[in-house]
């Protein structure tokens, strides 16, 4: 769906006021200084982005222009150094999360949606603007930091450290974890002897061991069979009422609409609607099919 | 289709302002501790660094059916090249009246630079997955290294005592001091590393180079031949640079270690080790902190 041309014509064609330049006029929260006294409790504002500008500079090929000097680009001969190619990823993203907001991001494959949670995370520094916190914001994952030539108990203890837990916490959750992921035969083979299945259910539970106060979680959450499905999504949605505000990035908009109360739609670095989670899920919908 | 939500706060445009955010009590998220805090936030995580050492050690070696074992056949296959490529056949033996275990030691503690260096030199670039998905002090990284090299370093010393005891030298208290010297000589190379890191992590160019410079030192270093026979007549100025070359300065004071009698080591190598070691890891510390925003960017 994502690769509709048609959609782009559509959404590029309209004259596109861009949301964050539009003051809004009535500030619904009121500043944490003076609580609301109206029906609505005024609620901390736990994540600031302020116009997040990221751009990565790439080496891309010579463009081709013919077939024969193709060949020799090839062969390196071609006239001319590779050329840095810009590439506007993000493109002065402004928003605000409170505390208790669940917040999903949608837009099409290559949109910036992961790149704006590695921002927030701290984990990509911003070409230019800031993103300030309450507390150290955290992407939901270890897969980057587990090794496979170790045993899943090597791993946890990897994993868990990795997260900023102390040895000792992770010793008390080690049997919640091989548990939860239900390894506990294979907790002392090495991980590259799992199925599938079984280290993805191990790395998902050592992910969840903690809980950031502003999560951060990409994509593709339920994984293994069908009853891990169900008990994956309950921690997810346990997580979530813990953690202080959630971002939650999905191309699956019936999750959005299940699990957020707000979303942002970012298209090609912009960022095109912040508002009620159904509404922009409905507006995006609209485009998509356009 | 620009929203107007009513019910859900979106854009309050005064919480737009950075400072603004400063006063509700948020911090800038990826912002650079201050040198001290960042100390204290590495020497919190230090058994990350310890697992994460460990953890490398296990995986690198898990391959091969010799496993761990092939970090110790590695040097002592290079010191049988070494021995009959320099110490046979260009005559290099006769620099020392215990060739085999002046030359084992060389290689040996050269292991533990070249090691580390073109470690930290990967230590950024290959973790980029690591750094995008996990947030900790990036110096963590290159200390990991580290820690590899010196975990794999015990069982070089066991060898080094045995190679002693086989070629006569026999067992005594100056083998003591091989501790201190190889404290020193891994604070060096840390802090060595943490500056390569960096330096590769801004121009991947460099790290190409990295293999060349660490080879073009270490044939400077004397790590088959003895310093002090080969710049005998060398101007004053190049024997000192020679002599004090961080390099030689840590192989001179392992030698000095195992065979006392025969390589006796000079107060002031001390000296320079300690300094070498000192200025090399604070430096180095510093300058790897103070790009610590920048790392896992592009």
């Amino acid at each position: 769906m994502a690769s509709d041309p048609a959609a782009v014509g559509t959404t590029t064609a309209e004259p596109l006021t861009h949301p964050v330049t539009q003051p809004v006029t009535q500030p619904v929260t009121q500043p944490v200084t003076q609580p609301g006294t109206e029906s609505a409790p005024a609620r901390r504002p736990v994540v600031v982005c302020h116009d997040v500008n990221v751009v990565f500079r790439v080496m891309a090929d010579r463009q081709r222009r013919t077939a024969g000097s193709r060949v020799g680009q090839l062969l390196g001969r071609g006239p001319g150094r590779r050329p840095m190619r810009e590439v506007h990823a993000l493109k002065g993203i402004s928003a605000v999360g409170h505390e208790g907001d669940a917040i999903g991001l949608v837009g099409r494959n290559g949109s910036g949606k992961s790149t704006m949670l590695r921002v927030i995370a701290g984990l990509l520094p911003p070409t230019s603007g800031e993103v300030w916190a309450h507390g150290q914001p955290a992407l939901l994952g270890v897969n980057a930091v587990l090794l496979p030539e170790l045993s899943g108990a090597r791993n946890i203890l990897l994993g868990g450290l990795a997260l900023g837990l102390a040895r000792e916490e992770i010793e008390d959750r080690f049997d919640d974890i091989i548990d939860f992921a239900g390894v506990r035969d294979a907790i002392h083979m090495p991980m590259k002897t799992y199925s599938s299945g079984m280290s993805a259910r191990l790395r998902f539970a050592i992910a969840t061991v903690r809980t950031p106060p502003v999560l951060l979680i990409d994509e593709a959450l339920a994984t293994g069979d069908a009853e891990f499905r169900v008990r994956s999504e309950e921690r997810i949605k346990a997580l979530c009422a813990d953690a202080g505000c959630v971002f939650l990035v999905s191309h699956a908009l019936g999750a959005i609409r299940k699990t957020c109360n707000r979303a942002i739609w970012i298209d090609r670095g912009d960022m095109r609607m912040d508002g009620e989670a159904n509404e922009v899920a409905d507006a995006y919908w609209d485009s998509v099919k356009r | 289709m620009t929203s107007a939500p009513t019910e859900v706060p979106s854009r309050d445009p005064s919480l737009l302002d950075p400072s603004a955010a400063a006063e509700l009590g948020l911090h800038r998220v990826g912002a650079r501790l201050g040198l001290r805090a960042y100390l204290r936030a590495v020497a919190g995580r230090r058994y990350f660094v310890w697992e994460l050492s460990k953890a490398r050690v296990i995986a690198a070696n898990s391959a091969n059916r010799l496993g761990r074992l092939w970090e110790l056949l590695n040097p002592i296959m290079l010191v049988g090249v070494y021995y009959i490529a320099f110490g046979l056949i260009l005559g290099a033996h006769r620099d020392s009246s215990n060739f085999l275990l002046f030359l084992s030691v060389g290689v040996f503690t050269w292991t533990l630079f070249s090691g580390t260096v073109t470690g930290c030199a990967d230590s950024l670039v290959k973790q980029r997955a690591l750094m995008r998905s996990v947030h900790f002090p990036r110096a963590i990284l290159p200390l990991a290294v580290l820690g590899r090299q010196v975990i794999a370093f015990g069982p070089k010393l066991l060898v080094l005592a045995l190679v002693a005891v086989a070629t006569g030298e026999g067992v005594h208290l100056g083998w003591a001091t091989t501790v201190p010297a190889m404290a020193l000589a891994a604070l060096f190379a840390g802090g060595l590393g943490m500056m390569v890191a960096r330096v590769v992590h801004g121009s991947r160019d460099i790290g190409s180079v990295v293999p060349f410079v660490m080879r073009t030192w270490m044939y400077l270093s004397g790590v088959f031949y003895s310093v002090d026979k080969r710049f005998r007549h060398a101007p004053e100025a190049v024997r000192a640079v020679a002599e004090y070359n961080p390099g030689h300065v840590y192989i001179s004071l392992m030698r000095g270690a195992f065979m006392p009698g025969k390589y006796p080591i000079e107060p002031w190598l001390w000296v320079a080790g300690v300094g070498w070691a000192v200025g090399f890891a604070v430096v180095g510390f510093v300058v790897f902190w103070s790009a610590e925003e920048t790392y896992g960017g592009e």
